[in-house]
């Protein structure tokens, strides 16, 4: 994150970002190709019409939020998940963390999730002694380094293959080599050891259904089938943005989203999660879930009559994607958590 | 039902793009003999498994160790099935496991599972995962092989929708969309291949079902 505290220190930083070759060039690849890309996945498809049955779909959910909240915890109850309210991020962060000593869990494993970087969660719960690993590759190099995410999607979008070396021979204790297919190994091997000591897997999720009390993940890597699977305790994250009605809102914000973020027709992996599932090693045979929604001015936002808009953004990233200004000097120069776009 | 011939080549089209390997069998017996000949003769199906020839922190070595034979998953299979495909295996020496994934977290060779729908407009298998050993099998393997039957072709997800909502009645439930294998282009954005699930996706379509 940038960290200049006035104008000239900021200037300073925007320059260094200008003159950062690996930068420039990774973010001219990625703005040329992206165009592409998402061109292909979209070919055939009315992307207009699609889009604002979206944003009609969002618009009607933020108006009713608290009745889908209310609907989706009454089901999600009936069903045996723990739902949480939070009004705040540090409400949220100090509700994780209770959870985290209610069930003597020491270890966790993180998908990749926004809300969590909005409330600065792993700072949070380092802070009590919990041991925090991001399983999502491009969060793990981040976290690594003691950085926040630069791009929604690409959150290691700004490092080459020779820094991910370096940090990974500090990680193993063992020299390593810059080449990108054997570095995903080592992560392969490094996090897979992680789950298996996690107690706890910390999830965000994509979709919250107030229909039956789902939940829907989307990831490319499959990290976030093993962050709810491994450990014993699940925890979800989520904005109350995320609530819709039915499965079908879900299944169509879906044909946009990875569109949209990677220019992919969809990613590898959609995991709709409903209820605590089958836990092999628990003295019950399930496993202990847990949803906790975020407010953080989000209620309040949504009876904006202008504002409310900004809670139809479904966290695709493609307002990055095609920024001049992102293209220029990448996210951290951004001085925020946020990278651009209406809430990402 | 027999899916039209437009729907299963958007479907071969759709896997293909996304690397997964696409073979039309004839029946049951020819996908577990699929499975089983893969297992023998492909590169991943050997003692070690991906990543582990790679330098390694001591607790990721450690867990290496752990895998001691050529394994392959099938749980939920149906008996006479799991049966055959057993036979099959000690034939070749290969170590054939219904239950207890837990205990071989290290990694598995193959992971073989039956799909309940396939969506032709994405190639995207749905798999009704709420038993924690279809979770393991279809993620900790290094080989995904999945049996499609081929009646159970849809063209888009809305054309599951009625079955999800089914599903996601009878909670607890697990319900997967899986397409291709698992992949990530964090470094640099360059493609790679199985960075924590499998590092190939074999779909089976199975012409008498």
């Amino acid at each position: 994150m940038q960290t200049a505290r006035n104008l000239k220190e900021y200037k300073k930083d925007v320059q260094g970002a200008l003159d950062n070759d690996f930068l420039r060039e990774a973010m001219d690849k990625f703005a040329v190709a992206y165009r592409t890309s998402r061109a292909n996945a979209f070919a055939g498809m009315d992307v207009d019409g699609l889009v604002s049955e979206i944003a009609a779909a969002k618009d009607q959910a933020i108006q009713q939020m608290d009745a889908l909240y209310a609907e989706f915890k009454t089901n999600a109850e009936k069903i045996g998940i723990h739902v949480h309210l939070a009004a705040t991020a540090e409400e949220a962060n100090r509700i994780i963390a209770d959870i985290a000593r209610q069930t003597n869990s020491k270890k966790i494993v993180k998908s990749k999730s926004m809300t969590a970087e909005e409330t600065l969660l792993n700072h949070h719960l380092e802070a009590r002694g919990l041991e925090v690993t991001e399983t999502d590759l491009g969060e793990w190099i981040i976290q690594l380094r003691h950085e926040g995410p630069s791009h929604m999607v690409m959150p290691a979008i700004h490092l080459s293959r020779y820094q991910v070396a370096d940090l990974f021979t500090d990680v193993t204790g063992k020299a390593q080599d810059s080449e990108i297919e054997r570095l995903v190994k080592v992560a392969r091997r490094e996090l897979r050891q992680k789950y298996i000591e996690a107690d706890m897997g910390i999830t965000g999720a994509n979709f919250a259904i107030a229909d039956t009390g789902t939940i829907g993940l989307t990831t490319n890597e499959g990290n976030a089938r093993l962050v709810t699977t491994l450990p014993r305790v699940h925890v979800a994250l989520v904005g109350l943005d995320k609530l819709m009605p039915t499965i079908h809102d879900a299944l169509r914000i879906n044909r946009v989203l990875p569109k949209n973020a990677t220019g992919q027709a969809i990613t590898s992996y959609v995991t709709w999660i409903t209820g605590p599932n089958a836990f092999a090693a628990a003295e019950n045979g399930r496993k202990e879930m847990h949803i906790v929604f975020l407010d953080n001015g989000r209620r309040a936002i949504a009876k904006d009559p202008v504002f409310s808009q900004i809670l139809r953004c479904v966290r695709c990233g493609a307002c990055a994607n095609v920024c001049p200004v992102y293209r220029m000097v990448g996210g951290h120069q951004y001085g925020h958590i946020f990278t651009s776009g209406p809430s990402g | 039902m027999k899916p039209n011939d437009t729907m299963l080549d958007l479907f071969l089209q759709k896997a293909e793009a996304v690397s997964a390997i696409v073979t039309r069998v004839a029946d049951a017996g020819e996908a577990l003999a699929y499975a089983v000949t893969l297992c023998e003769q492909k590169e991943a199906c050997q003692l070690l498994v991906s990543g582990c020839e790679a330098p390694l922190s001591r607790p990721a070595e450690d867990l290496c160790d752990t895998k001691q034979a050529k394994i392959i998953a099938a749980p939920g299979l149906p008996e006479d099935q799991t049966k055959t495909l057993d036979t099959l295996c000690q034939a070749k020496g290969i170590r054939l496991v219904g239950e207890g994934l837990r205990a071989h977290l290290g990694g598995i060779d193959i992971g073989l599972t039956y799909a309940d729908y396939g969506i032709a407009e994405t190639g995207t298998l749905v798999i009704d995962s709420s038993s924690e050993e279809t979770r393991l099998a279809t993620m900790i393997s290094e080989i995904h092989v999945a049996i499609l039957p081929q009646s159970c072709l849809r063209e888009t997800a809305y054309a599951v929708e009625a079955e999800l909502i089914d599903a996601m009645r009878q909670a607890p439930n697990y319900t997967a969309f899986i397409t291709g294998a698992s992949r990530t282009a964090d470094i640099e954005r360059v493609l790679a291949l199985g960075v924590h699930g499998p590092l190939e996706l074999h779909i089976l379509i199975r012409e008498d079902a």
